[in-house]
């Protein structure tokens, strides 16, 4: 469709709202989780981290261009789990020492601070590209 | 040849009936029957091209009642896409509607000409 190519620049900074949007639910499942020592496959939760990755749209002339980001992968850690001195809890080893997650709140926050500010960013390029088609369509007046 | 062309235009825009619009909420005057647009849009003309941005306009309205639809129902969870369909819907008819509104200001001033 035609009227598609004016909107370009939303669907490029929508693509980035709903990266960021999944960024943002990495990271929630990683605060809610700073603590499970219980998992499916076993073992502490392990840290998220979603993988960005440019998508790249074929133009009618056969090149190509970037066209927004997706989420391309949601890796989990590899780091060793934090191990915590702690014999009366019910996951403790024979050691006494429980693994707990290595995901650190504090840093998380920041990441959070992080996935936030880039949705506000993108949505300040949505307003005004807005703004700019709004001026323009102002000209016939 | 350009009155025809720009009255062709305005019917274009004014008495097309708008197959995907829901009747309560359809364009104004969007019930009148194509027939009575005079002589049928030459291949290619302006007056098609009209044609076809309504269509896209519409459908671009369908799309924003959608995606709204869809985060009622709880078939999508991004707002942003929502809004986004929202926006380009207004956007659209916003063109749309100035097309229009040159198209109006052109046939009323060639109607006004002294002869």
């Amino acid at each position: 469709m035609s009227l598609n190519r004016i909107f370009g620049s939303f669907d490029v900074s929508g693509s980035a709202l709903s990266a960021e949007q999944a960024r943002m639910k990495a990271i929630a499942d990683n605060i809610a989780n700073a603590s499970t020592t219980r998992t499916p496959e076993g073992g502490p939760y392990r840290r998220q981290r979603v993988v960005f990755e440019t998508v790249l749209r074929e133009c009618a002339d056969g090149t190509k261009q970037t066209a927004g980001v997706r989420v391309a992968a949601v890796r989990k850690s590899d780091a060793p789990p934090l191990r915590v001195f702690d014999p009366d809890h019910p996951d403790a080893d024979a050691t006494g020492f429980v693994a707990y997650p290595d995901v650190s709140v504090p840093s998380e926050m920041i990441d959070m601070i992080a996935a936030a500010r880039a949705y506000e960013a993108n949505l300040e390029a949505i307003k005004n590209f807005k703004g700019m088609v709004n001026k323009a369509l102002a000209i016939a007046r | 040849m350009g009155i025809a062309r720009i009255g062709g235009g305005l019917q274009a825009i004014g008495t097309r009936p708008a197959a995907g619009l829901p009747p309560a909420g359809g364009l104004p005057g969007a019930t009148g029957s194509p027939a009575a647009g005079g002589a049928a849009p030459k291949p290619g003309g302006f007056v098609e091209l009209l044609d076809k941005m309504v269509d896209e306009v519409n459908d671009k309205q369908l799309a924003a009642e959608q995606a709204v639809r869809d985060l009622a129902s709880g078939r999508t969870e991004s707002v942003h896409d929502v809004m986004i369909a929202e926006a380009e819907a207004e956007i659209s008819f916003r063109l749309l509607s100035q097309t229009r509104n040159k198209l109006v200001d052109a046939y009323k001033e060639i109607m006004r000409m002294q002869i």
